[in-house]
């Protein structure tokens, strides 16, 4: 180990550089030489052709841990009931769950269900998802072709868009609720105009456009540096091409632009409708619990609190919730790759 | 089909100046090769013309009409790009169409300049494939499909062979001079390589730096080269060049002379005696020879190349390397020692200082 360092120049382009890289590599062969007999050794025990799975071994056990036990812990406990966190503790019950979630008088009418709080909760995220999807990537799409055009600026511009992406989403929604509060100051500006105030958060309709509108300002940032780099990637002269072609700017964007810029299009499409579905934190912060009433009481919510949240806590209820939310991202997802296939040919 | 006029035309970026006042005609159906080295303006000139580069001083002129401000439709051109350029997501057939479908143009009389311009350039196997799943000369000749179907008035080339190998170029150029004489349009061909120039267009247009060094046609320029920079830039390999005397017999003719070249002599004229001169030989202009006149090559490198062979040497001692070119095979190696004779008439004289042409002797 210690020659093959050495049989490799050290790469620096100034003297410090050098320098300091050659001070690297010093250290790089103390630290090889204290690991490598381990190494030796264990190859030696288990043979060349097992190594490559002892390098990758670390991150597969915190991947294991965290993910995949987790994954098959939830389906375990969907199909158990009870109330004992352990899971040995818990009652074998089928598909009983499940038959509860989906016990539905009609499908179209969440108070009609056993469970009319899940259903709630399903259609609430639907709407959110397709209208925070679809806004945020028209918002994002018109905010890169706005960034591309500048001349000047474009760095500070970028990064004032970026910004709220590093925020925590309980910051944002706390900052959001402040603003929108009885005595917030968009409330100010609204009683000047028109001389009475709104409670946003407690009104089902203005509750649901703060939701979808927050979650736009704080994550459009992100999509927008995703679209504008499409838009970098597409080469200029074609668009001199279709200058020399007599292109009207309408037709550019429809015919050149949006084609090309499809393939990062859809990979934002998937992120939005996934994270979506997945939307938790700010909703509930910034609504106060998914309120008013239920009006954003979303799946993870219903998730969170059938499971933590009451004083009956039914894991395997909310596990099976999971697992059906994990079943319908699946279906969204395999839609998505046959799309995005079809886009390609 | 247009004249092209330039007035006077200049082009700055803030403080920088690269274009600077450049006058120049083109007729009617003319091919015009702008040639020049890396940097001279070329291609800016070229974009100025088509209407993607705002103009900072003088005027373009189409058919003694004013196009400074219009924008590049408006003028009636079509480009070839370098790199092509072709709407990538589009088949070969939606690329042609694409420029006449903005015209608004009916769909039967897309379809028959399509079908025409796949006819002229071979393309009709290719009419639904996407530029993707075409070769490099084929990627070409769909954006000389692109340039025609639109009719122009003008035809620009902004290096067109550039991203092709050498025997596709070779091939390419003389589509491209055949397409010239189907169509009679005027064409605009921006290049780097003389050979390119010299080979396809009827008038060549030097620049360096920015400036116009020289208009004339390919012989034009290869035979009097109006000053130093013409003469090292046209012609391959380069014109090998001395420095050297004028010099007065005791009878009062005139001659010039130089280490390498020995005394030459002719009809020196307007140059006064003593003057610092260059002396231009190109290498096709020696003979070999060890009669009167002769000089000698010591030969450092032969490249033969079947039916011609380069020598390259150092003519009687001097430092300065001289190229010869000879007509046929010779058997020669390196350390030889070969008579050479320039030919009379084919020594171009130089003033030194200005670099403008004197005359030849």
């Amino acid at each position: 180990m210690s020659d093959l360092s050495n049989d490799q120049p050290p790469h620096g382009h100034t003297p410090k550089g050098r320098k300091l890289s050659a001070m690297l590599d010093r250290a790089l062969e103390h630290v090889m030489a204290v690991i490598e007999w381990p190494f030796s050794l264990l190859q030696r025990v288990i043979g060349l052709r097992r190594m490559p799975y002892v390098f990758v071994l670390p991150n597969m056990i915190l991947f294991g841990v965290f993910v995949f036990v987790p994954v098959l812990l939830a389906i375990a406990y969907a199909f158990t009931g009870g109330t004992n966190l352990l899971i040995w503790e818990r009652p074998f019950v089928g598909f009983d769950n499940f038959a509860r979630l989906l016990n539905c008088g009609s499908f179209l009418d969440p108070a009609s269900c056993e469970l009319d709080l899940f259903w709630t909760a399903v259609f609430n995220t639907g709407w959110y998802t397709v209208f925070n999807s679809a806004g945020t990537l028209v918002v994002a799409l018109i905010t890169a072709l706005v960034l591309q055009r500048l001349t000047r600026g474009k760095t500070f511009f970028r990064a004032v868009f970026f910004y709220p992406v590093l925020l925590s989403p309980v910051v944002v929604a706390l900052i959001w609720k402040w603003f929108l509060a009885r005595n917030g100051l968009l409330n100010a500006v609204f009683a000047d105009l028109m001389g009475e105030r709104v409670i946003f958060m407690l009104e089902v309709l203005w509750s649901r456009f703060w939701v979808v509108y927050v979650s736009i300002w704080f994550h459009m940032g992100f999509y927008t540096l995703i679209i504008l780099a499409g838009l970098q990637a597409i080469p200029r002269d074609i668009y001199e091409a279709a200058l020399i072609d007599g292109t009207s700017r309408w037709r550019q964007f429809w015919r050149l632009t949006l084609p090309l810029l499809m393939p990062n299009l859809l990979v934002v499409l998937v992120l939005l409708l996934i994270r979506s579905v997945q939307a938790f934190d700010e909703v509930w912060v910034l609504s106060d619990g998914g309120g008013p009433g239920t009006a954003n009481t979303f799946i993870v919510q219903f998730i969170y609190e059938t499971a933590f949240a009451t004083d009956v806590r039914l894991y395997g209820l909310a596990s099976a919730a999971s697992v059906l939310m994990g079943l319908g991202l699946l279906l969204l997802t395999l839609f998505q790759l046959w799309l995005a296939k079809k886009v390609e040919t | 089909m247009a004249t092209i006029h330039l007035d006077r035309l200049t082009k700055a970026y803030g403080a920088l100046k690269v274009i600077h006042g450049i006058t120049l005609d083109i007729e009617d159906g003319e091919f015009v090769a702008l040639v020049g080295p890396s940097g001279c303006g070329k291609s800016t000139l070229l974009r100025m013309i088509a209407g993607l580069e705002p103009i900072t001083g003088g005027e373009i002129a189409f058919d003694q009409k004013r196009v400074n401000d219009l924008s590049p439709s408006e003028r009636g051109i079509s480009m070839v790009f370098q790199s092509y350029a072709l709407y990538p997501h589009l088949s070969v057939r939606k690329n042609l169409s694409f420029g006449l479908e903005n015209l608004r143009m009916k769909r039967p009389e897309i379809d028959a300049r399509v079908q025409e311009a796949a006819r002229m350039l071979e393309l009709e196997g290719y009419l639904d494939r996407k530029p993707k799943a075409l070769s490099g000369g084929q990627r070409q000749r769909v954006a000389i499909g692109r340039a025609i179907v639109r009719q122009p008035k003008v035809f620009l080339f902004d290096e067109p062979l550039s991203n092709l190998d050498a025997k596709l170029r070779v091939q390419t150029r003389g589509e491209i001079t055949r397409l010239h004489r189907q169509l009679g349009t005027t064409m605009l061909y921006v290049t780097h390589d003389q050979v390119e120039a010299m080979t396809m267009a009827q008038k060549i247009v030097v620049l360096n730096a920015g400036r116009v060094e020289q208009v004339g046609t390919p012989l034009d320029l290869f035979e009097r080269p109006a000053n130093l920079f013409v003469a090292g830039f046209i012609g391959s390999p380069r014109m090998n060049l001395y420095k050297g005397t004028v010099a007065e017999a005791p009878d009062g003719t005139r001659y010039v002379t130089s280490p390498e070249t020995g005394r030459l002599e002719g009809h020196v004229v307007g140059v006064e005696p003593g003057r610092d001169i260059k002396i231009g030989i190109r290498p096709s202009h020696f003979a070999l020879g060890e009669g009167a006149g002769a000089q000698w090559l010591d030969v450092d490198q032969v490249e033969s190349l079947g039916h011609e062979t380069y020598l390259h040497g150092r003519l009687n001692g001097a430092a300065t390397t001289t190229i010869v070119h000879v007509q046929n095979h010779l058997e020669a190696a390196i350390g030889d020692r070969i008579g050479v004779v320039a030919r009379a008439g084919h020594a171009h004289l130089f003033d030194s200082e200005s670099g403008l042409r004197l005359g030849e002797v």
